[in-house]
């Protein structure tokens, strides 16, 4: 496995679930999913829709076990380092309130950079549900960081 | 072209469309009016711009290589569950309640299947009858069946001392027919007498288990050919003269002992014939046997089935009674309260009774 798509898994859970331990158990199992779904795949397919259905996969196994008591983060550092000048509690509140389904495409269309086409095709949608989505997720959370003066878009 | 005019609610829905430069010139104009007259569609134009913004500050965050390190050097689950389990770590009552689990499906499995696999290895034949194991019991019917022929009037019982005639029928008639029990043996030894006065018979082999499941291959019948047999009763006046010539007979016309005894077989009263014979010399024999004197031939169903061109037959030659030993031997047998010429060959020969009990 690269250490690209490593780092892609970590940032989608760590963007999903907002808690360190978590994410790490996940990205770790995804990436397991990822390499036995890779064994049955044509080995010069695109990889990134095998890596979106993974993660999507895992993502929903570990959505039904949030209310699981999450373990001591492993790890002395820390693991993901956000950029500066930036507040978390906007897109906390994203994730809270907003459809699953919106806020993930929002992940691996614009956080995780996927194509569009490789999104409906680890997902089993259209593209034009893609867009939908992200178009829609896009709007909701700039109107729940324009409020909050999180990021002055006009800057 | 024409110019395409766009809702307001079209613009809003193609605002991301129109962001990410997917649209065609024609809608990307169209969408443009929709900014410059609808400030509803200016503000979504807003929120998304500032999602975006946000999302571009978002995707900075790095993960750094000691988490990196962590994933890549993770076991896989299979590994992790197998490290865990460890036999001898195990509490000892879960290791004895696993073990008690484990014999506990080994022996329902062994009661539930074990008996299928014997009844899948039965010897249920096509004809519908189950061969059975042989066991003892019917021939000690033999013996009853012998007892019978003992006491027909015939018998050498009228020269025999009284008292010895009074005891010894069920010994007398041990003799004749070796059981294989041994606890016949002794029962022979006190009658001699009625042995010496007895015609010789020649020994029977005695029905061996390698015998016994030689009969049992026999009775094993092919899907077509002849279940019956015939029973032919000869009455003649002297049965050591015709026996030799009646086995003459039916060798010369392809015939061949069907079971243990030799063909003509002497007993008390008559001779015996088992055989089997070409179904195309049937009328020849039957034609052949009346010249040594009246017979009576019955065709009845039998579980035995013989090849197609082969037929079976039984054939009890017995001593024609004159009038006055008739007398005779209906005093003696109304003693002995059994009909006189009750005995058939089908009751009397062990080839019968073990394809009798086959039959079972």
């Amino acid at each position: 496995m690269k250490e690209a798509q490593i780092k892609s898994v970590a940032l989608f859970f760590f963007y999903t679930f907002l808690d360190k331990s978590l994410a790490l158990r996940a990205t770790a199992e995804s990436m397991h999913l990822f390499e036995r779904r890779l064994k049955e795949r044509d080995p010069l397919a695109p990889k990134d829709p095998v890596l979106v259905y993974s993660t999507y996969k895992i993502w929903k196994k570990y959505s039904k076990k949030r209310s699981i008591k999450s373990q001591d983060f492993p790890l002395n550092s820390e693991g993901w380092i956000m950029p500066d000048g930036i507040k978390m509690e906007p897109w906390r509140q994203f994730v809270k309130d907003t459809d699953p389904q919106i806020y993930l495409a929002v992940i691996w269309s614009h956080l995780l950079q996927f194509n569009d086409k490789d999104i409906s095709e680890g997902l089993g949608v259209t593209e034009g549900s893609v867009r939908y989505r992200v178009g829609r997720g896009l709007k909701i959370l700039g109107q729940i960081v324009s409020p909050a003066g999180a990021f002055d878009a006009q800057a | 072209m024409r110019k395409r005019n766009l809702s307001e609610f079209m613009c809003i829905e193609m605002l991301y469309d129109y962001k990410s430069g997917k649209l065609d010139a024609l809608r990307q104009q169209a969408v443009e009016e929709g900014l410059q007259n609808s400030p509803r569609v200016r503000e979504e134009l807003r929120k998304l711009s500032i999602g975006m913004t946000y999302c571009e500050k978002l995707k900075m965050t790095t993960v750094t290589e000691p988490l990196v390190d962590y994933i890549m050097t993770q076991p896989k689950p299979t590994e992790k569950a197998i490290s865990k389990f460890k036999w001898n770590g195990l509490p000892q009552p879960v290791r004895w309640a696993f073990e008690a689990v484990v014999v506990a499906i080994a022996i329902s499995l062994f009661v539930t299947q074990m008996p299928e696999l014997f009844r899948g290895s039965g010897k249920k034949e096509d004809s519908g009858f189950v061969v059975k194991k042989f066991d003892l019991k019917p021939m000690d019917s033999k013996i009853d069946v012998a007892k019978t022929v003992a006491k027909q009037p015939e018998t050498p019982k009228e020269a025999a001392p009284a008292p010895v005639a009074g005891s010894a029928p069920t010994q007398a008639s041990t003799t004749p027919v070796p059981a294989p029990a041994p606890t016949t043996a002794p029962v022979q030894a006190p009658v001699p007498s009625v042995v010496a006065t007895a015609p010789v018979v020649s020994p029977i082999p005695a029905p061996t288990p390698a015998a016994v499941a030689k009969t049992e291959e026999k009775t094993k019948p092919a899907k077509k050919g002849n279940a019956y047999l015939y029973r032919m009763v000869l009455r003649s006046d002297n049965v050591d003269q015709v026996t030799p010539s009646v086995t003459q007979l039916i060798k010369s016309l392809g015939g061949e002992k069907a079971g243990e005894v030799e063909l003509g077989w002497r007993r008390k009263g008559g001779s015996y014939y088992h055989f089997s014979l070409p179904k195309a010399n049937n009328q020849a024999f039957q034609d052949a046997l009346k010249k040594f004197g009246q017979f009576s031939i019955v065709k009845s169903p039998h579980p035995r089935v013989m090849p197609e061109d082969t037929e079976r037959f039984i054939l009890w030659i017995e001593e024609n009674k004159s009038a006055k030993s008739s007398a005779a031997s209906k005093t003696e047998s109304d003693e002995n309260a059994q009909p006189a010429d009750e005995p058939t060959p089908s009751e009397a020969t062990p080839e019968e009774t073990s394809g009798e009990t086959d039959a079972q």
